[in-house]
């Protein structure tokens, strides 16, 4: 009978009691369970700010135990610099005017440290329609702003490098040279204005002080111009190679008109770059084909553009290649750093900077930049540089 | 309003005023100029200086009046940028054409520099021939080619 009983659910009022007090615990603890598991922290806030329920997840946050936690409230763990602009809130939501919201704040952990987090306050109500008390959702997001203020911080220094380097400029362009100057100007005036007192060897030695003070010149220029090669994504439009290497080497033709030489080039492909920065590139790229050319056979350059990929990415390769002198291919690497120069020789007048100018640009461009060569065999250079699929390519000014 | 343009004299020999705090380069301009006799080159090494010198020289009747200044940019204290405004403010004085020399390229130097009223911006060249060529073709210009206010054409 009794078995029928419990198998229809009858019961005395205890038994019925008893069993809907065990359901409540169950449910309670089914609740706790859930809120403890819980990633983000989570609280029952009275209107007071009092904390009434806390996780496992908040008090993990703030390094409080569940103790602790109840017995204080939101304002007391807040940050100071917060705790005005959560209260209006609270206040807002007390009255009704706001059901929820959510900020960005400070809470302070029990150990001193910031916590930021995103806080969501949502209001519940009693069954008359009034105000009860406030669910509360906590995020920690300290990592993230953390990393924000690493960025922030990072892109101030940088700014301030930039800032420098400008300085750095001016200061090359107009303080160092001027001295320069006055020691080329007064050395010239020496060999004329004395001309006919001084023996050879004078005239040879001012000579070298002329062409010392030249070269230091070209170094200051060169530095300068390294230092000017900045990333400007505004400067950033689609760029047709075509026209700066055809203008390149029309310059250089007639810069050397006695040099025997000729320049093939397939037709590349449009670019998203910065122009003057490849104008720059190729200046630099075939003036050096030129400048290191054999004086024995007529200069060849090949320019050529192909498609590849380079960390998974598309990208057009460019080869500008040569049959001059090349370079031993020790030397591969060396080449693009700043006043490495492998030739001492008088013939190849150079700064050392031109190769570093170029891989800054590539670099600029999200690109590599290497050499394949060869003593006596001519020199392959090969850039990357991103492709993006330009529709419209504008005219090259 | 009487201008130093009326109290001048027609024929007189052209007058240079040189400003420049560098020794070495006002000498050397000294020499330059040295091949045409009929400058006369003062040079005055501090900006302030220049300006008060131009200044009492506008107002007393037979003092030389500059026929072209030749400013450098890089001076100590009142900078030559500074003695541009002030020459261009100054009514008796912001006629007088000024080419600024300095030693350096950079294109902001050289825009603010004409904004300020500079009539020419020379950039002091390294090369000593080329140095005697450019001082030889302003003086040719400012001093003889070009109509100013106070001096007849030659």
């Amino acid at each position: 009978m009794r078995g029928l009983q419990k198998l229809l659910g009858y019961g005395d009022g205890a038994s019925v009691q008893r069993r809907a007090e065990e359901a409540l615990a169950e449910s309670e603890q089914r609740f706790r369970g859930l809120l403890d598991a819980a990633a983000i922290g989570f609280a029952i806030v009275q209107l007071d700010g009092q904390f009434s329920v806390v996780n496992r997840s908040m008090c993990e946050m703030f390094g409080y135990t569940e103790t602790e936690m109840l017995a204080m409230n939101l304002e007391q763990i807040t940050h100071p610099d917060d705790i005005e602009t959560d209260l209006a809130m609270i206040e807002r939501l007390r009255a009704g005017g706001i059901e929820r919201f959510q900020v960005e704040k400070r809470f302070v952990h029990r150990s001193g440290e910031t916590v930021w987090v995103v806080l969501a306050m949502s209001l519940v109500r009693d069954t008359t329609g009034e105000p009860s008390y406030a669910i509360a959702q906590i995020t920690d997001i300290t990592a993230r702003r953390e990393a924000e203020q690493e960025l922030a911080e990072r892109a101030a220094r940088l700014e301030r490098s930039n800032a420098e380097l400008e300085q750095f400029a001016s200061v090359a362009s107009h303080d160092l040279q001027e001295p320069l100057r006055t020691v080329a100007n007064y050395a010239q005036l020496l060999a004329e204005r004395y001309r006919d007192q001084l023996d050879q060897r004078a005239h040879r030695w001012i000579h070298y002080m002329v062409s010392g003070v030249e070269r230091m010149q070209r170094l200051i220029e060169g530095v300068l111009a390294l230092a000017r090669v900045r990333t400007d994504p505004t400067a950033f439009v689609p760029t047709d190679p075509n026209v700066i290497v055809a203008r390149n080497w029309d310059r250089l033709t007639q810069l050397h008109r006695d040099m025997a030489g000729q320049l093939t080039m397939e037709p590349l492909p449009t670019i998203v770059a910065d122009p003057g920065q490849i104008d720059q590139l190729f200046q630099n790229l075939l003036g050096n084909a030129v400048k290191y050319r054999r004086q024995e056979v007529p200069l060849l350059i090949q320019v050529c553009a192909t498609r590849a990929t380079q960390d998974g990415v598309p990208v057009w390769e460019f080869i500008v290649k040569d049959n001059g002198i090349g370079i031993d291919m020790v030397y591969a690497e060396r080449i693009f750093e700043l006043f490495q120069r492998l030739n001492r020789d008088d013939r190849y007048v150079g700064t050392g900077i031109g190769l570093a100018i170029c891989q800054k640009i590539v670099e600029h461009h999200r690109g590599r930049i290497w050499v394949d060569s060869a003593p006596n065999r001519g020199a392959a250079f090969h850039f990357t540089i991103a492709a993006v699929e330009a529709k419209q390519p504008e005219p090259e000014r | 309003m009487t201008s130093w343009r009326d109290q001048c004299e027609s024929a007189h020999e052209t007058n240079i005023l040189h400003i420049e705090d560098n020794a070495a380069d006002s000498e050397l301009l000294r020499h330059l100029l040295s091949d045409f006799p009929e400058l006369n080159v003062s040079s005055l090494s501090d900006g302030a200086e220049a300006l008060g010198y131009l200044r009492r020289q506008m107002q007393s009747v037979d003092a030389v009046r500059p026929d072209l200044i030749l400013l450098d940019l890089n001076l100590p204290g009142l900078d030559g940028r500074r003695i541009l405004m002030e020459l261009r403010k100054d009514p008796l004085l912001r006629l007088i054409p000024v080419v600024v020399l300095s030693g350096s390229a950079l294109e902001e130097d050289m825009m603010l520099a004409y904004e300020l009223g500079a009539n020419a911006y020379v950039v002091k060249p390294h090369e000593l021939k080329r140095f005697r060529t450019v001082m030889r073709a302003i003086c040719d210009f400012w001093c003889g080619a070009a109509a100013v206010p106070g001096r007849a054409t030659r």
